[in-house]
């Protein structure tokens, strides 16, 4: 009787119902990998694909719905700003180096000059100030004109008066800077000191600086995640410049941006330095800068000729997608992050693992099911009844036990409990009772001992069964986390499962350091199940999958 | 090469069942053995227990001089084939044939030269470098031969070679063996189920039953000489027949009374030892080929002429079994003749009963004493 080949209907319902279901278990594996290549910003936006906002062409780039391209011509505002609550910037004066006026205008001609000086809704910080700074927040755009802050000068009072300081040449400094050299906005100083530093004047860098005129540093030390140095975000603004350290203290005759005094050089008890954007250090959209922007940043700000860039020129911002493949090299590479080490480790031990339980559970396997000894049958249902005892119940003991060995920290307690096993034993016995006893037979008239049948006739006939073996044992003992974070945290024997811990502190996780890590220690077993199909199938034929 | 004595041999298992029951056998060095019998008469156990692939319960094996009771097989100097050939299916068959000599430790050259040897004489030379797998159920079994041969142990033992090979290659394979074993000139023990190959290789056969032996002897003297009427029924195609009835004397002359039909004169050699029993009940063996149609063939001296009528024709070609009955004997006898013989079913044919090569047994059921043995005769010889 032959079946009736269902309707289409049938065909294309069912099809769709299960390649839903299939996708649903893809998930999980397609955030890892878009979150592996995304920024830290980027982790829990609703885009999946990883997209970075950059300095861009005009050709390319971002437009509003009314086709209008974006363009960054921000100066930041002030305060501390909080999750949940509205992020406002003011606008910064869009200045074009030689043009006709000071209009912030986009290339389609609308005029933004009423808007400097003026908040600018973002919209609501999506996270916390801790992690953005004072100009940032993770917020949605409402505005396509807003988009950055600006690196700061530090402006002084006409009254500042420090040792070695000389107000005028100061200011003469920073004319030339500002307005003398080519290409920049020329001839129009006072104008610009009275829109951008609010009558003030930038200080300027001097040979007379001495080491008392600290620049600012060593306030806010990075963080310590994976290993890998996660900048501090810490509330004050300043810690956040202190990244770009190539230029928080420039050459004699460029703007300090950052400072502070001792109270010997302060007028009265406070400091008598203001900060300032003199500067537009263009952020991505709404991710901290990265290490390749870092390198444009410095050439967009201190380097020759860069003219345009210099005092807010409209940038055009584009998005695309970006791979962070510096994720991943920062998980293999960075000497702190010790990944090498951790997956040598964990290969370590599962190597020696797996021979070790192919060894043991052969052995055992050949005695339960090829040699007659008295009692055989009912040690062996013995063994086989710990497969009902849960791991976690003897995980106690086991500990108390590896204690007194004095093997806790060192490859023995990660080796040695797992070299043996009931299942292994199980699966390979239950695999030997089929092989014909003549083979057996005929080796041991062919002049073969018990140990030579076991290595010259039934292992070679096993490898079916050993491949099995060893791929289960392999692919548990490289994802065994509990155990090993209990009886190894050293980091001279941690392994992968529990390094990927690393990523995550008290405060925050590096998602796409820890799903880049992840990733790549999926990465063996991916291999591992696609050239071994064969006998991941034969495994759960054989003796069911391994709990 | 070695002879192998078996004294009280018992194999006992576990579970209470006696395989084997006390038997005592002597195979003289060079010797073709067969063992045959029913399945379950011990043989293949008798066997293993050579090989030393089980354990002996009780009684004592020796190869040549040495005990080897508690010698492990493989220090035994024996070597097995196996009615399912157990080769190694992942070694090739050069593989297969050095693994014992390697296990020996013997150098390369010498497994080379031994192993390209003992393929030659097995025309096994073009498959040396296939696996197994690739090969027929024929080459199978003579790669299994061959691992057997390079050994040159004191002993073969076979356990039911031939008995996966259809008819064809069986015919050949019985023909290889013979002659291997008349180049080889070792000491052999062949274990087989099957009469015919008892017949044409052995150089003395053990009829084995329930653990016992029935009789030991050459293929002649077992099939002219049956110790008992099991050894009778059990050796030679198709079975003899078994006809009830009663015997008498007249003078010189014996006479059988079948049971429901006529009487006939018995001629064989040695009926004068029927003389002390006269009277009882007893059963005439009489080989089917010593019956034949008196339409076609002359009435000998020995034979006698009766009425029997034709059951059931079976024509095997060149000859036919012919299932007659004689008068009201209970069960029918059968008859083998040439098929040019031409009878009918339900038809009554004029049989000739040829005595000279028939036996007597007593009334005993399967394992009756043969009467007419000669005097003298030993179950064992």
């Amino acid at each position: 009787m032959s079946r009736e080949k269902p309707s289409l209907w049938v065909t294309i319902s069912s099809h769709t119902f299960l390649l839903a279901f299939g996708a649903t278990m893809l998930l999980p594996f397609l955030w890892m990998l878009a979150t592996s290549f995304k920024g830290e910003a980027e982790v829990f936006e609703r885009n999946p694909i990883p997209m970075a906002t950059s300095l861009g062409d005009e050709g390319n780039a971002l437009r509003t719905r009314d086709g209008r391209a974006l363009y960054a011509v921000v100066r930041g505002g002030d305060g501390v700003v909080t999750r949940g609550e509205p992020l406002s910037v003011r606008l910064g004066n869009p200045v074009q180096e030689g043009a006709k006026g000071d209009r912030a205008r986009t290339p389609s001609g609308e005029n933004l000059s009423d808007d400097i000086g003026q908040p600018v809704q973002l919209g609501n910080v999506l996270n916390d100030s801790r992690r953005l700074g004072e100009w940032g927040g993770l917020a949605r755009f409402r505005d396509p004109r807003v988009y950055v802050k600006y690196a700061e000068a530090v402006t002084v009072d006409a009254d500042f008066a420090a040792p070695g300081f000389d107000t005028v040449a100061n200011e003469a400094a920073a004319k030339a800077w500002f307005c003398e050299r080519p290409g920049r906005y020329a001839g129009a100083w006072e104008r610009l000191k009275q829109t951008r530093f609010a009558g003030r004047v930038p200080l300027m860098v001097t040979p007379a600086m001495s080491d008392a005129w600290a620049p600012l540093s060593g306030k806010a030390e990075p963080v310590m995640l994976g290993g890998v140095r996660v900048p501090n975000r810490h509330p004050h603004p300043l810690t956040e410049f202190y990244q770009f350290k190539n230029i928080t203290w420039g050459q004699p005759g460029e703007p300090v941006r950052d400072l502070t005094l001792p109270a010997a050089l302060c007028q009265g008890d406070g400091i008598a330095v203001r900060y300032e954007a003199a500067f537009p250090v263009f952020r991505t959209a709404d991710d901290p800068l990265k290490a390749d922007e870092r390198s444009d940043l410095a050439a967009f700000v201190g380097d020759e000729p860069a003219p345009r860039a210099v005092l807010g020129s409209e940038i055009a911002l584009t998005r695309q997608i970006r791979l962070m493949w510096s994720n991943y090299e920062t998980v293999l590479t960075d000497p702190n992050v010790k990944m090498t080490l951790f997956a040598w480790n964990s290969l370590f031990i599962a190597v020696c693992v797996v021979a070790l339980q192919v060894l043991t559970c052969s052995l055992a396997a050949f005695a339960f099911s090829r040699i007659e000894w008295p009692g055989r049958d009912t040690i062996f249902l013995l063994y086989l009844g710990t497969l009902m005892v849960p791991g976690a119940v003897t995980m106690i003991p086991n500990y108390l036990l590896l204690q007194q060995f004095g093997w806790l920290n060192s490859f023995f307690g990660l080796i040695i409990p797992a070299a043996a096993s009931a299942y292994g034993t199980f699966m390979l016995r239950q695999y030997m009772l089929t092989l014909p006893k003549g083979l057996e037979e005929a080796a041991r008239i062919d002049g073969a001992g018990l140990l030579r049948v076991w290595w010259d006739i039934v292992l070679p006939l096993c490898k079916p069964a050993i491949i099995t073996l060893a791929i289960f044992t392999f692919s548990s003992a490289w994802g065994a986390f509990t155990w090993p974070l209990i009886i190894a945290p050293d980091e001279s024997v941690r392994v992968l499962p529990v390094a990927l811990k690393n990523f995550s502190g008290s405060q925050s996780t590096a998602y796409t350091l820890l799903m880049a890590a992840s990733l790549i220690m999926m990465l063996p077993m991916l291999i591992l199940f696609i050239f071994g199909q064969k006998y991941f199938v034969k495994g759960i034929q054989l003796g069911g999958v391994k709990g | 090469m070695a002879d192998i004595r078996i004294s009280k041999l018992v194999k006992l298992y576990d579970n209470g069942y006696t395989a084997v029951k006390g038997i005592d056998l002597h195979i003289r060095d060079h010797e073709f053995m067969v063992l045959v019998g029913p399945s379950g008469c011990g043989k293949t156990t008798t066997l293993r227990m050579i090989a030393g692939l089980e354990d002996i319960s009780g009684g004592e094996i020796a190869i040549g001089d040495r005990v080897v009771n508690s010698v492990e097989p493989k220090d035994r100097d024996i070597a097995m084939v196996f009615q399912n050939y157990a080769l190694y299916p992942h070694m090739t068959v050069y593989e297969n044939m050095a693994y014992g000599l390697k296990l020996r430790k013997m150098p390369k050259p010498e497994i080379d030269a031994k192993v390209a040897e003992a393929a030659r004489m097995l025309s096994l030379e073009s498959q040396l470098a296939k696996l197994p797998k690739a090969l027929s159920g024929g080459q199978r079994q003579r790669v299994a031969l061959g691992r057997a041969v390079v050994r040159q142990p004191k002993a073969f033992l076979f356990d039911e070679p031939l008995s996966n090979l259809d008819a064809k290659l069986r015919g050949e394979m019985r023909f290889e063996l013979k002659t291997l074993q008349n180049r080889l000139k070792t000491t052999m023990v062949y274990v087989t189920h099957d009469q015919i190959e008892a017949m044409t290789l052995g150089d003395r056969i053990t009829v084995m039953s329930v653990g016992e032996i029935q009789q030991v002897a050459s293929p002649t003297v077992v099939y002219d000489h049956p110790f008992n009427r099991f050894v009778a029924s059990f050796i030679g195609t198709p079975v003899m027949n078994f006809i009830t009835g009663a015997l008498s004397r007249d003078e010189d002359l014996f006479r059988f009374a079948i049971d429901g039909g006529a009487t006939i004169g018995l001629h064989m050699h040695h009926r004068q030892r029927l003389a002390a029993t006269l009277g009882e009940g007893r059963v005439l063996g009489i080989r089917p080929e010593n019956l034949s149609h008196a339409g076609h063939v002359a009435t000998a001296a020995s034979a006698t002429r009766v009425d029997a009528k034709v059951e059931v024709i079976e024509n095997m070609g060149d000859h036919q079994y012919v299932y007659l009955r004689i008068g009201g004997h209970p069960d029918p006898v059968v008859m083998k003749c040439s098929s040019h013989h031409r009878c009918e079913p339900g038809e009554t044919i004029p049989v000739n009963l040829d005595t000279s090569f028939a036996h007597v047994f007593a009334d005993g059921g399967e394992y009756a004493p043969t009467l007419t043995l000669p005097d003298g005769f030993q179950r064992q010889q």
